[in-house]
């Protein structure tokens, strides 16, 4: 004669939510019938499955807000590809605009420069005036030293 | 536009699952599954509805962890599991709701929280063991409640 194996709260657990292989389940079965204190508790656990379904389930039947529904995200990539042919385009469409707000960025930086070269702002323009005005003076001495 | 509409499949459930997880009132809880989904399209795409609902209730988990949100009270003939249900961790409580109330398998729920069979099914009978222990005090406290006299 086998001796039974002893059972854990969690297999219990798992009894009473159907998770145990079929041969273990019928063991299972046949021990809490000769068993009052693991009947007392499955009673109880069914008790509290049976409050917690009663209290939430009916909340996945009431409808669901406008307001969620139209702060769902709508723009963004579906989390399906092959749902939705247009995929492809939406990425494309990111990438275009990614590329010319890059473009408009690279031409403002050479205009902004530009002005300022122009402008004498630049350092090393301003520099390169004042070594021609002194090339200007220097060349009447240094034809003079001839 | 209308949202896609594997989401749209995906909201009562969802809603539930986070108002049952957070205990909080439903305005809030419908802030934590846009939140959720928001995070949760910044990653790839999921490769089936089912992935995406795991997805999505792991992030409600990790929200509600990191979110303490407002405990509504109790009304008067509010059942004594309702405030125990709130008590227990979010990762007991999610456990317990994943399985008696969304009725997911032990393996999908293990998946959802990231840990392995074994942990959810002790998670889950320490769960089920506090909301009897509670139900026990509450009827206790029910019982001896009669003979307390404020003594001055």
């Amino acid at each position: 004669m086998t001796v039974p194996r002893k059972i854990s709260d969690a297999e219990l657990c798992a009894f009473l939510d159907e998770e145990l292989p079929p041969a273990r389940a019928a063991e299972v079965a046949a021990i809490v019938q000769c068993n009052g204190e693991m009947q007392s508790k499955l009673k109880i656990w069914r008790a509290q499955d049976q409050w917690l379904r009663a209290t939430f389930a009916p909340l996945a039947h009431e409808p669901v807000p406008d307001l969620l529904m139209q702060a769902l995200p709508t723009h963004r990539a579906p989390p399906f590809p092959h749902r939705v042919e247009s995929l492809p385009a939406l990425a494309n469409g990111r990438d275009e605009t990614l590329k010319w707000k890059m473009i408009s960025l690279t031409l403002g930086v050479l205009l902004f420069a530009t002005v300022l070269y122009a402008s004498g702002v630049i350092p090393g323009t301003a520099h390169r005036q004042t070594i021609t005005i002194d090339k200007k003076m220097d060349q009447p001495r240094s034809l003079r030293g001839s | 536009m209308s949202p896609p509409p594997s989401l749209s499949v995906l909201l009562p459930s969802l809603r539930r699952f986070a108002a049952a997880l957070s205990g909080a009132p439903r305005g809030r809880a419908d802030e934590l599954v846009l939140r959720a989904i928001h995070s949760v399209l910044r990653e790839p795409p999921a490769e089936s509805e089912a992935i995406l609902c795991r997805k999505l209730r792991a992030q409600l988990t990790s929200l509600t962890q990191i979110r303490a949100l407002p405990r509504p009270t109790p009304g008067a003939k509010a059942h004594p599991w309702e405030a125990a249900l709130l008590d227990l961790p979010v990762v007991h409580r999610a456990a317990l709701i994943l399985v008696s109330v969304e009725g997911c398998s032990y393996d999908e729920a293990a998946q959802t929280l990231g840990i392995s069979r074994a942990v959810l099914m002790g998670r889950l009978t320490a769960a089920r063991h506090m909301l009897t222990n509670s139900l026990q005090d509450a009827t206790s406290s029910a019982i001896h409640a009669p003979h307390l006299r404020l003594v001055k």
